[in-house]
């Protein structure tokens, strides 16, 4: 049966209306400097893997060692604190030694129906993300049976192919897929059940890090990462339920490590959400652990998240349809390696939600929240406050919580998680504050949109670690040490955007980005390793089954102290300064079958620059990704 | 820059140019079949080890609203001259081309195409990743020549420009000759393709 785009165009709105409503989301929120990324532009994109949807946020800074998990973090906000993660506005766990792992999500790329980057605060779900969010809303099925899935591969250039047997020869670069994703689904108008799953597989292999990689790496001829995944939703009326398994042969790098170590990591959660007005609830729990896999040192970084959450709002259906209040309860229980005491402990909230007015004038919302996370009280508020003509929008947030509330990498390591490299403590700090205000101007015409955004933010007792590395000879890893210290500063940013259709059948979107921390002691400046981002896209679709899609990306240039003495002592494989980048890809998509199949081909670097990504990375290089997907109902 | 992905720059750039008088065609009418012989032409440092043999292939090609659609595959052997082992080639190619009328019977078409070049060793030594074969990205470009002599046949030549991504890179020319046929498409193969 022939699946027309308006009525998918439908489907994936409605799908994304019933989400919110079932999850209880914020209908009337202002959401300035928040970019949506649609399933059609996913698909136009030619992306697989979650991490690669970076390559389309336009305000967001990313860095790899390996080139296919993406350190990614908004520019000017998010470098400092974790941004988090969500699916269908609840918050989700991926982390490893504070790195998001975008691709461990166990989730299909075809049933994403949009991915919002949030670059500023935002209020998510009854959560206020301070520091930027991802949010990923998955669609429901079409009422029967859908079987949905894709088929990718990519091919990395640089192999030496025939030359390996003359004196030409040079080595081996990343090999990366297949990648491999299905589903299946039933539906009816009140309910669904859907399985997915899915495998993929990443080769490390690039000249700069191959010997560190083996350093602890054991087994098949080719470092590699793995992952298989499955997943069960299921609706039933107006409560949903979603169960979710992956499992995955990672190499963890962090600078603490010094190189990558062998590790299964294994992510698992459930969880159910509904309402019953005009209660609105969901409860879920997590799992999120890695295992060290047996290697020549004896290098154990083990860590075993656990987290079970519960959350109710209250929506009166009287009164004003925009008050809620609600209430949040978090245990968790972490557990290092053997011979650390478990921790565990519990984190609680009150919160409520207010939009006094509804007008076309404007349009304000107050969000506050008392918590306490563990043993610690806090608090954050945030206001926003939108005027419809011109559009402008303001939002301010304070905030003054414990460092339990991030659960970031430098809180588990005061914790008691330790690396087995010596990390040394400043006096304990038990708060953080924040202070941020942003503002953003839109003006909508008939052909040309133009947006600007601006920010500062303020941080105090903001916990980090610092690192200092020496390169080892023989192993090429780093010998690290770490220090867990407070330090507080100022970032400010800025943001434009010209969204434009100036040709027939080409739309083009320019975006550019900058931050400049100021008056901050050094450590902290040095979090904002990308300040300069510039993204422009343009987009041409002369027929509705057939686009080509050009994305240049042009970085700018960033400091990476911490790696100064490795890149003295190791320039071959270490450098403390990525000079600027300029990255274009090119894909082309075609539908065919009458939408039945999805083909695209992209181009990514095509001018082949032989840029570093990371100062601990391999180099990119031009590549070619072929995607195939299908859906049938 | 390099100079095949300005190539591949203009030549877009050329294709939104001609956008109007090629979508005046319909899509996917016809299905044409050629068959041809093949052989790498040229001489470089590659061939100081290897020594090209003939080869052959076969491309489907359909109108595409650019132009004319094309997908094919070429077979062929490279022997060994010193004590590197020899290897098959499977060429995996599709792309877009144009058609320029010079007669009736005559017609020019210069294309773009990228592809994967799998390269099967015969020694049992594997390669790096564990597998006897290779993968590598290839971009080419090719200007083929040809003749109608029915309506629905055809015969041809062609030249292709190849450069496969392997460090260093390989370059080849490739020089084909082969038939035609042409013949209008059933509806389900238009259903596939649109």
């Amino acid at each position: 049966m022939a699946f027309p785009l308006g009525v998918m165009a439908e489907r994936l709105k409605w799908g994304a209306v019933i989400a919110a409503v079932l999850c209880g989301a914020p209908m009337v929120v202002a959401q300035p400097a928040m970019q949506s990324i649609s399933a059609r532009e996913i698909a136009q994109s030619g992306v697989t893997r979650f991490s690669d949807l970076f390559s389309l946020a336009r305000s967001w800074g990313s860095a790899s060692t390996d080139g296919y998990h993406w350190e990614i973090a908004p520019i000017g906000a998010g470098q400092a604190e974790a941004w988090k993660l969500f699916v269908d506005h609840l918050p989700v766990d991926v982390k490893a030694v504070g790195r998001h792992r975008l691709n461990f999500l166990p989730l299909n790329v075809t049933e994403i129906c949009e991915v919002r980057f949030y670059s500023r605060p935002t209020i998510i779900g009854g959560t206020a993300v301070a520091s930027g969010a991802v949010h990923i809303l998955t669609c429901n099925p079409g009422q029967g049976w859908t079987a949905q899935g894709l088929v990718a591969a990519t091919n990395e250039t640089g192999d030496p192919g025939p030359w390996r047997y003359t004196p030409r020869a040079g080595p081996n670069v990343d090999r990366s897929g297949p990648t491999l994703q299905a589903g299946v689904a039933k539906a009816t108008s009140q309910s669904f059940i859907r399985i997915q799953a899915g495998t993929d597989e990443h080769h490390v292999t690039d000249p700069r890090i191959r010997t560190r990689v083996h350093t602890l790496y054991r087994g098949e001829k080719d470092a590699r990462i793995q992952l298989r995944f499955a997943r069960l939703d299921a609706r039933l009326k107006r409560h949903r339920l979603a169960i979710a398994l992956s499992r995955s042969r990672d190499l963890l790098y962090s600078i603490l490590f010094g190189l990558e170590a062998p590790v299964d990591h294994d992510i698992q959660h459930i969880r159910l959400s509904g309402s019953a007005n005009p209660v609105k609830y969901s409860v879920q729990a997590s799992r999120n652990r890695i295992s060290t896999r047996t290697n020549p040192e004896n290098f154990n970084v083990d860590f075993d998240h656990g987290i079970a959450s519960g959350q109710v709002r209250l929506v009166p259906a009287f009164g004003n349809p925009n008050l809620s209040l609600g209430l949040r309860g978090t245990l968790t229980h972490a557990g290092f390696q053997p011979g650390v005491p478990v921790r565990t402990f519990f984190q609680g909230r009150v919160f409520g939600e207010w939009a006094p007015h509804s007008s076309s004038l404007l349009n304000p919302m107050l969000y506050s929240a008392i918590r306490l996370d563990g043993n610690v009280p806090g608090f954050t508020a945030m206001a926003t406050g939108t005027l419809d003509t011109p559009r402008i929008d303001l939002t301010l947030v304070v905030s003054n919580r414990a460092h339990a509330a991030t659960k970031d990498f430098a809180y588990w390591l005061r914790q008691g998680y330790h690396p087995g490299m010596p990390v040394g403590f400043a006096e304990n700090r038990p708060r953080t504050t924040l202070l941020s205000a942003d503002m953003s101007w839109q003006n909508k015409g008939e052909q040309l949109d133009l947006h600007f955004t601006a920010g500062l933010r303020h941080h105090r007792d903001l916990q980090l670690l610092s690192s200092s590395v020496r390169f080892d000879t023989v192993s090429t890893s780093l010998l690290s040490s770490g220090q867990v210290n407070y330090f507080s500063g100022q970032v400010g940013h800025l943001a434009a955007q010209m969204q434009a259709d100036i040709f027939n059948h080409v739309e083009t979107v320019i975006h550019a980005a900058v931050a400049v921390p100021f008056n901050a002691h050094s450590e902290y400046s040095s979090l904002w390793k990308h300040r300069m981002l510039l993204h422009a896209t343009a987009n041409y679709s002369p027929h509705r089954r057939l686009s080509l899609q050009m994305r240049l990306r042009l970085r700018g240039a960033s400091h990476w102290s911490a790696y100064e003495n490795a890149a003295r002592d190791g320039p071959a494989h270490y450098s403390d300064y990525l000079a600027p980048g300029v990255f274009v890809d090119l894909t082309i998509r075609k539908r065919l079958w009458q939408d039945h199949l999805d083909l695209s081909a992209t181009l990514r670097n095509l001018l082949d620059h032989d840029h570093l990504h990371h100062p601990a990375g391999g180099r990119s290089r031009l590549s070619f990704h072929l995607r195939l997907a299908w859906r049938i109902e | 820059m390099h100079r095949l992905a300005q190539c591949v720059l203009v030549m877009l750039a050329l294709g939104l140019g001609v956008h109007k008088a090629l979508l005046a065609q319909e899509p996917f009418s016809t299905i044409g079949v050629q068959v041809h012989a093949t052989k790498n032409i040229n001489r470089t440092h590659f061939h100081e080890y290897w020594k090209p043999g003939r080869g052959g292939g076969v491309t489907l090609t359909t109108p595409f609203y650019r132009g004319i659609l094309d997908m094919g595959a070429i077979v062929h052997r490279y022997a060994t001259t010193t004590d590197v082992p020899g290897f098959g080639v499977t060429w995996v190619h599709a792309g877009l081309s144009t058609d320029w009328s010079v007669s009736k019977a005559l017609s020019i078409r210069p294309g773009l195409h990228l592809g994967l070049y799998r390269m099967s060793f015969d020694d049992a030594e594997t390669t790096f990743s564990g597998e006897a074969t290779e993968s590598d990205l290839t971009m080419s470009t090719g200007m083929a020549m040809h003749l109608s002599i029915t309506e629905h046949l055809a015969v041809f030549a062609r030249i292709d420009y190849i450069r496969v991504h392997t460090e260093p890179l390989l370059h080849y020319w490739y020089a084909s000759s082969g038939v035609a046929v042409e013949f209008a498409a059933g509806r389900k193969w238009r259903s596939l393709w649109e």
